[in-house]
Parts: C-alpha cells; structure tokens; sequence
C-alpha cells in the first residue's frame, strides 16, 4: 500500500507541472514567505515599493496549486480570513481572469506580481520563485 | 314711460322678475365673454410652466441617475483589467450589458491617459482614439458636442487610490431626451440650442427670440413657454408650445353655447315674468272687476269669492264684511227714503186741497178783513209746507239715486240770464241793487242739466236776496281752466265761522235775529249741494263773518272735449 503511494507519487511528479511567481524586471527574487505575505496583503511594500499582488480567478488550476503550494492554506481558511481582513479595510488582491492578462497586468504596472505557468513566460518578465504541483524547488 | 311702472303693479313684478331673473345671468355672460379668456391663457401658461418644470425635472433627474452611474462603474475592481489592455474583454462586457440596460442611444467607454480606448460597450470604438481628452477637467463632469451630452468620470486602481487609470465616459445622444417631449396632440415640446442653433425634438417651424431664462410668449396661433435648463444642459432651453384654437377649443366653445343659450334664457325669463306679474296680480284684477260691478250695479248683496288664503284673500274677505254692513244700512237708508218719499206723497194730497181751498176762500167776497188775514196765513202756511215737501221729495229721491239727468249743450249765459231776470222783481221789491257781471269767462257752451243747474241757481240767489235787508246783490260767471264758476255775492248779514259746518246739514239753519223773520225750510242749501254733487259740481260758502256778507260759489266741473 505504502508502495503504491510512492509510485504514484513518482508518475505524478514526473508529468509536474511548473509555475512560475513573476513580477516586471524591478523586483528582485523573493521567498515563499515574502510571496506568501504579500499575496495575504502582510506584506505591501517592498524597498518603499507598492506591491500589487494579481491573483487568477478562484477556478483557476493554477490559483489552486498557488494556494497549495505557497500560502499553505485551505479555501475554507482563505475565505474566513480574508472576510476577517475585510473588516479592517484590507481587499483580497486584484483579480484577472486569464494569465495573458495577469501577465499584460504585470507588465504594465509596476510592483505587480502574479503567478503563470512556467511555458507562459518570456524574457521581459521576471521569475520570482518556481514551483509545481508536487513538491516545490528552490 | 314712467307711467307705465306707477300705474301697473304686474309691470313693476315684471320689471323686478326680469332684472333679478336675467340680470345675474347678464354678469356671468359678459364675464365669460370678456374677462375669463384672459384668465384662461393665465392658468394655461402657469399649467405649461409646470409642464416644463416637470419636464426639465424628469431629464435633470434621468441625466443624474446616468452620471452616478458612470462614477458607480469608474469605481469599480474590475476596471483594473484596463491595465491589462481588458484582453479578457470583463471590463467591455460590463458596459455593453449596462448599454443593453438602458435601451437607449448611448455608448459607455474607458479612455486612457494617451486617449485610447481601451474598453467599449461599442466595438466599432475600440483602439480609437478619443477626440474630447482634454475636455477632462475634473473627477467628473460633462461637456455636451453638437447633440451629443458626454459624461466621464476618473478611474483609480482598487489597489492604488493614487493610480489614476483614465476616464470611464458615458457618450450620450440627446435625441433620448425626445421621450419626456410627450407629443399630445395639441401640444408640442423642443429643445433647443441658441449657441448652436440645434433642434432636439421638431419645432413646428416656430422661431422665438429668448429674452430671458423663462418666459412665456402668446404669439397669433400659439401658447409658448420656455426655460433654461441647468447642470449639464446649461446652454439649452426646454420649450412648450400649445395650439391655441385646440387648448382653448373648449372655451371657445362654451362661449359659443353661452351666446347661443342667451335669446332661450331671456325669452324663458320674459315668459316666466309674465307668466307670474300676472298670476299674482289676477286676484287684485278680479276683485277690481267685481267691485267694480258692485259699484256698478249697486248690489250691494254680492259676495266675493275668493280661493286664495293670502293678503288678496284677507282683502277679500275683509272687503265682504265691509259688503255686508254697507248692504245693512244701504238698506236701512233705502227704508228711510222710501218711507219719507211715501209719507210725502201721502201728505201732499190732503195739503193741495188745504191750499185749493184756502185760495178758493181768498176769493169769496163775503170775507171780513180779519178772516182774510186768517185764511191767507192758512194758505200761506200750506204753501211753506207744500215747498218742505218738495224739497224732502227731492232730497230722498237724490238719496236713492232716481234724479234723471239730461246733460246737454246750454249757453251759459242765457241760462244765468234766465235764473237773473227770474229774481229781479224779489230783489226790486226789497229795493236792492242787483248786478249780472260776467268777468273773465272765455266760454259759452257747457256741458250740464239745464233744470238742475237752474234750480240751484235759484237757490242761491233767492238765498242772497233773501239775507239781505239792504245793500246789493251780484251774480258773478268766471272761468278757469277745468271749471266755471258762478259767484253769488251779497252784502247781507253773513254767516258766523263756528255756524259754517252746519250749513249743509238738512234742516239746520242759522238762529239770529234776521232768520227768525224769513221762512225758509232749511232745506235750500243742503238740497243744492246734493244737487250739484249729482252733475259733478260743488258748492262752497264764504264769509268775513256775521254782517260782513256771504259769498256762494257754485263751481261746476268742465267736461273734456
């Protein structure tokens, strides 16, 4: 049974699918706290910059996998606390609808940060932090 | 004319019920006429002022509601998507639906700070450039090109209250507007421009110069009331324009009926005056006609029958009563004069055959001096009452009405003539002057009974001659304008103030020393007076007082021609 597991564990971790935190050239490389706070909105400002972070929409795979992997919290909990936020004037962070949109999003405003399949990338933007759907890498 | 009202009470009822019946109808139909249009144009304009006021109201309050909510959309989250270029197309959808809303002719578009439109509720729109940009002054506003109204409002990040994205615009045609224009039909609503010479809505080819901010102008055909608008339409004027001929139809008309109602009114208040003057006057008329049978006829036994239990019935009734007691003693004067003419009669026999044979005995030779004496005074005495009779006779047959009156020409002065010449030996055998003066009379024929006026005549004359001892006596014809006078003045002993009532009374005459010497019946005056009352003429005494002499005057009605 155990064994079972791990091989399952393996064929899925072989077809993994990699994401990528990003955000335009100006921000530097950040932590999964760092990421962690700022998609919670602990986190607003980095060198007296605004961040604005952009989440997928709650359907989304991706956003999914994000909270998972990164935030480490459950939609359940994820609700609770941000209708807790709500009250002390705190908004969840803007949503789009497409990563070709976060992404227009990011490129365009600066401070913006989001996070896209890895294959969705190209060089004008700049990868934060990686990870996938079954373990993440630093 | 003014005999008309004074001689005819239902004339005067008719007079009063036409003023009260068509008088108050008279006011109202020259205030309808006259005076009440102007009030009507008055209350018309102040209904076209509120019309426009609530016009102007309605559109002020739609304009509101669409520029709350472009600044309720510019608010909104998900207008960050602009941001991405709106590559999901939320932000379009989102005003296209709202454009779907409201079915009307207006666009809803986000501009950016370089004036591209990045998002639509139109398609044709997009990745254009906006041409008003720099009409964005504030937060928000509005600026009106040709007929189109635009709205913005200014558009931040939700995460950034500092990031200003753009402008969110509403592009809205006013030709929208032309739904709060309700086309009645006699009434018409525009707006209009001045700056720019634009029509919304039709202006029925009229063309007004505005003058002021609100105003209203009677011109030849129509009623037209403007306004300025505010707020976003601050350049335009709302218009009402009212057809006269169709707004004031049922004026006009009402007017026409009044007119033609005016004739049938007067015509039922004449007939309804008439109709009434007479009811109630009929039983006054009645009770003229009968009374004036009564009078008539002398029947004095009648009675009036009258139905009414009003004043004209109390009227009646009391006029029975008033009947009834003069029936009474008509009879009971009838009983007397017929008694004393019967009585009269009887006595009158046996006194011509006292008087026949007395004047028989007056004759016979053999007579001694002294018995000659004593049967003249029988004769004489018979022959006093003899005249006492006549004149009773008369009098009673005055009473009852039975003197036969044969009016016809006379010449007037034959007649005095006559009764003169008649007297003259009297008066010579007293040795008193006796004059005939005709003085101021102008006639010649009058209208009398040549007997009656003879004997009265007489009368006085006998009397004037009679009261006089020595002296004068004249018979004076005069005339005024309505009536003759003949005077018999004398110089005789007169006639006491205090006496002077009595002096028509039958039977009385004067006690003095003169009166008690003359016979005389005292009948003379009291007769003549009757007489002359019969053949509507009068007699009056005059006197200074006891021998300052008498002056008779028999005054006689002229009759007109």
């Amino acid at each position: 049974m155990k064994l079972i597991g791990l091989f399952l564990a393996f064929v899925l971790s072989s077809f993994a699918q990699e994401y990528a935190v990003v955000s335009n050239s100006l921000l530097d490389k950040l932590s999964p706290l760092q990421i962690k706070a700022i998609f919670l909105k602990k986190l607003t400002h980095i060198n007296s910059k605004h961040i604005v972070p952009v989440n997928l929409p709650s359907s989304s795979n991706i956003r999914d996998n994000f909270e998972k992997e990164l935030l480490h919290m459950s939609k359940k909990r994820l609700k609770s606390y941000w209708i807790k936020k709500h009250y002390l004037g705190v908004r969840p962070p803007v949503t789009m609808k497409s990563q070709k949109s976060a992404l227009a999003f990011v490129k365009n405003v600066q401070g913006a940060i989001t996070y896209v399949k890895i294959e969705n990338i190209d060089e004008s933007i700049k990868v934060l932090y990686k990870f996938s759907d079954g373990k993440s890498e630093k | 004319m003014f005999n008309f009202f004074k001689k005819s009470l239902a004339n005067r009822l008719l007079i009063s019920f036409l003023t009260i019946g068509f008088l108050p109808f008279l006011i109202f139909l020259v205030y309808t006429l006259v005076l009440s249009e102007t009030q009507i144009v008055k209350k018309l304009i102040s209904d076209q002022h509120h019309e426009v006021e609530v016009m102007s109201k309605l559109i002020d309050t739609h304009l509101n509601s669409l520029s709350k909510e472009v600044s309720f959309l510019a608010r909104l989250e998900v207008m960050d998507d602009v941001l991405a270029q709106d590559l999901d197309k939320r932000v379009s959808r989102l005003l296209k639906q709202k454009k779907d809303d409201y079915e009307l002719d207006l666009d809803f578009f986000f501009v950016d700070k370089d004036a591209n439109i990045l998002a639509s509720s139109n398609i044709e729109l997009l990745e254009k450039k906006f041409f008003g940009a720099n009409s964005f002054k504030f937060q928000k506003g509005s600026f009106i090109e040709a007929d189109e109204l635009f709205m913005y409002a200014k558009v931040y990040a939700s995460f950034d209250s500092k990031k200003s994205l753009g402008y969110l615009i509403l592009k809205y045609s006013l030709e929208n507007l032309k739904v709060y224009f309700e086309h009645k039909k006699d009434a018409n609503a525009y707006m209009y421009n001045p700056k720019s010479s634009l029509y919304i809505g039709s202006n029925n080819g009229l063309s007004i110069v505005i003058k002021s901010t609100k105003d209203s102008i009677n011109i030849e055909k129509d009623l037209v009331v403007y306004k300025k608008m505010n707020n976003m339409l601050k350049d335009w004027y709302i218009f009402y324009a009212v057809e006269k001929h169709t707004a004031l139809a049922f004026f006009y008309n009402f007017n026409l009926f009044m007119l033609y109602l005016s004739p049938f009114i007067l015509l039922l208040v004449i007939f309804i005056s008439l109709k009434f003057s007479r009811y109630i006057v009929k039983p006054i008329k009645d009770l003229t006609l009968i009374t004036d049978e009564i009078v008539h006829s002398k029947d004095y036994s009648r009675y009036l029958d009258m139905a009414s239990e009003d004043e004209v019935g109390k009227l009646a009734e009391s006029f029975n009563t008033l009947l009834n007691t003069t029936d009474k003693s008509i009879d009971a004067s009838e009983a007397k004069s017929s008694f004393i003419s019967n009585m009269s009669h009887e006595l009158k026999t046996p006194l011509n055959a006292i008087i026949g044979f007395s004047q028989y005995l007056i004759t016979y030779e053999k007579l001694s001096d002294e018995q000659l004496d004593i049967v003249s005074n029988i004769e004489n005495s018979s022959q006093y009452l003899l005249e006492m009779i006549h004149g009773i006779l008369d009098i009673a047959k005055i009473e009852a009405g039975k003197v036969d009156i044969n009016i016809q020409k006379q010449n007037i002065l034959e007649l005095c003539q006559e009764c003169f010449s008649m007297l003259e030996p009297l008066a010579d055998d007293k040795g008193l002057g006796f004059e005939f003066m005709v003085k101021d009379c102008s006639l010649e024929l009058i209208d009398t009974d040549e007997k009656i006026f003879k004997q009265i005549l007489i009368n006085l004359l006998s009397n004037a001659i009679k009261y006089t001892q020595n002296g004068e006596v004249k018979l004076m014809l005069s005339n005024t304008r309505n009536e003759l006078l003949v005077k018999v003045i004398d110089n005789g002993i007169g006639i006491p103030k205090d006496e002077m009532p009595k002096l028509f009374k039958e039977f009385s005459r004067i006690d003095n020393k003169l009166s008690s010497k003359q016979k005389g019946t005292g009948l003379g005056l009291s007769l003549s007076k009757k007489l002359a009352n019969v053949i509507e003429a009068d007699i009056s005494l005059e006197s200074d007082g006891l021998s300052y002499g008498t002056t008779a005057i028999f005054s006689l009605k002229l009759r007109g021609e």
